[in-house]
């Protein structure tokens, strides 16, 4: 199941800058151990695809996989032996927008073992480097 | 419930700067407030404070100067990976006073549930209460040895100490069993349309005239 918008208010949209780190998203919120980014890309729908097939076919459908983010954006893309200019490309793929400290993926209802194992297999998908946390309670 | 107590001193600058040069020694700035008292600003160390708060303490006595006073914590900022702390608050609070705080839910008990196949969601994993600054339990245990496929177990349900009041929503679910859901079809045809145009012309929709 690829990830893409419903509806968009604009097919294309502009590169934009990608600086700073996470202050939203950057905690795990439902599930008990989480996969945090730890540098700034962009995550394609493909890849977010490829992670949860990762972790679900290694947890075999135990637990509960949750994903923590959304390729909202657009990225065009021009056609291969095609000269520059004649306007922007059409839409290519569809990404999400990943800041250092963002959690990309989470699970809960399965063993630290288990969920560091699944998690291992996900980062080999990950465009950037991810590293594992755990859940803190509220104070 | 715990108490740790704390070593910290008093601080004279404010600021960021301060803060920054608070950190780079190694402890950390924090604030102490509550019972229409003067607010205290604090150093205290971080390996120590850190050890604390990864044992769950939730009341610390905090000790300058031949000063003493107990507190609850009750607010930590970490960094932006949660790795690091960069400041904490401090009330005050009377040892017969009740006060509200968050405590983990642990399960127990073997779910027939999960053992036909379902999956365990556990959806409230830390509740609020109000109760003694000294009875704050550590966690409340919750039995799942009698939850079935497609039963939900609510905070209504939850058995806690006579002295203990939840503040939650009684009808919010705590942990339920159900059924995997069963992952959705999308036609390839409807991946290549893409998604809709909110701003897109309807075609045979003109452009109103001034």
């Amino acid at each position: 199941m690829r990830l893409m918008p419903k509806r968009v208010k604009f097919r294309k949209s502009q590169r934009q800058r990608n600086e700073g780190n996470a202050t939203r998203g950057n905690t795990v919120c439902f599930g008990e151990f989480g996969l945090q980014a730890l540098e700034n890309c962009w995550v394609t729908a493909q890849q977010i695809e490829s992670g949860r097939v990762a972790a679900t076919r290694y947890v075999s459908r135990e637990g509960k996989l949750i994903i923590r983010v959304f390729p909202h954006k657009s990225v065009t893309a021009k056609p291969i032996e095609t000269r520059m200019g004649k306007g922007k490309g059409e839409p290519d793929k569809w990404v999400a927008v990943v800041k250092p400290g963002t959690v990309l993926y989470e699970i809960g209802g399965i063993s630290e073992d288990v969920a560091r194992q699944a998690f291992t297999r996900v980062a080999y998908k990950m465009p950037v480097k991810v590293r594992f946390i755990s859940r803190r309670q509220t104070i | 419930m715990e108490t740790q107590a704390l070593g910290v001193e008093i601080k004279k600058e404010f600021g960021t700067r301060a803060a920054r040069k608070c950190r780079r020694s190694g402890l950390i700035p924090a604030i102490l407030y509550g019972h229409k008292q003067e607010n205290l600003m604090l150093a205290l160390n971080k390996k120590e404070f850190t050890k604390a708060l990864d044992a769950g303490i939730k009341m610390v006595n905090l000790k300058w100067n031949g000063s003493e006073e107990t507190a609850l914590i009750k607010n930590v900022q970490f960094d932006t990976f949660g790795k690091e702390v960069l400041h904490a608050d401090f009330v005050r609070i009377d040892l017969t006073e009740r006060v509200s705080t968050w405590v983990p839910i642990e399960l127990f008990g073997a779910s027939p549930g999960v053992q036909e196949g379902g999956i365990l969601d556990h959806a409230m994993k830390e509740i609020e209460i109000e109760c003694l600054a000294t009875e704050i339990p550590k966690s409340i245990r919750i039995n799942i040895a009698e939850l079935v496929i497609g039963k939900a177990v609510h905070v209504n349900d939850v058995e806690v100490p006579s002295n203990v009041k939840i503040l939650a929503n009684p009808d919010n679910i705590v942990v339920s069993v159900h059924f995997a859901a069963e992952e959705k079809e999308v036609a390839e045809e409807e991946l290549a349309a893409g998604p809709e145009v909110i701003t897109a012309r309807k075609p045979g929709v003109e452009k109103a005239e001034d």
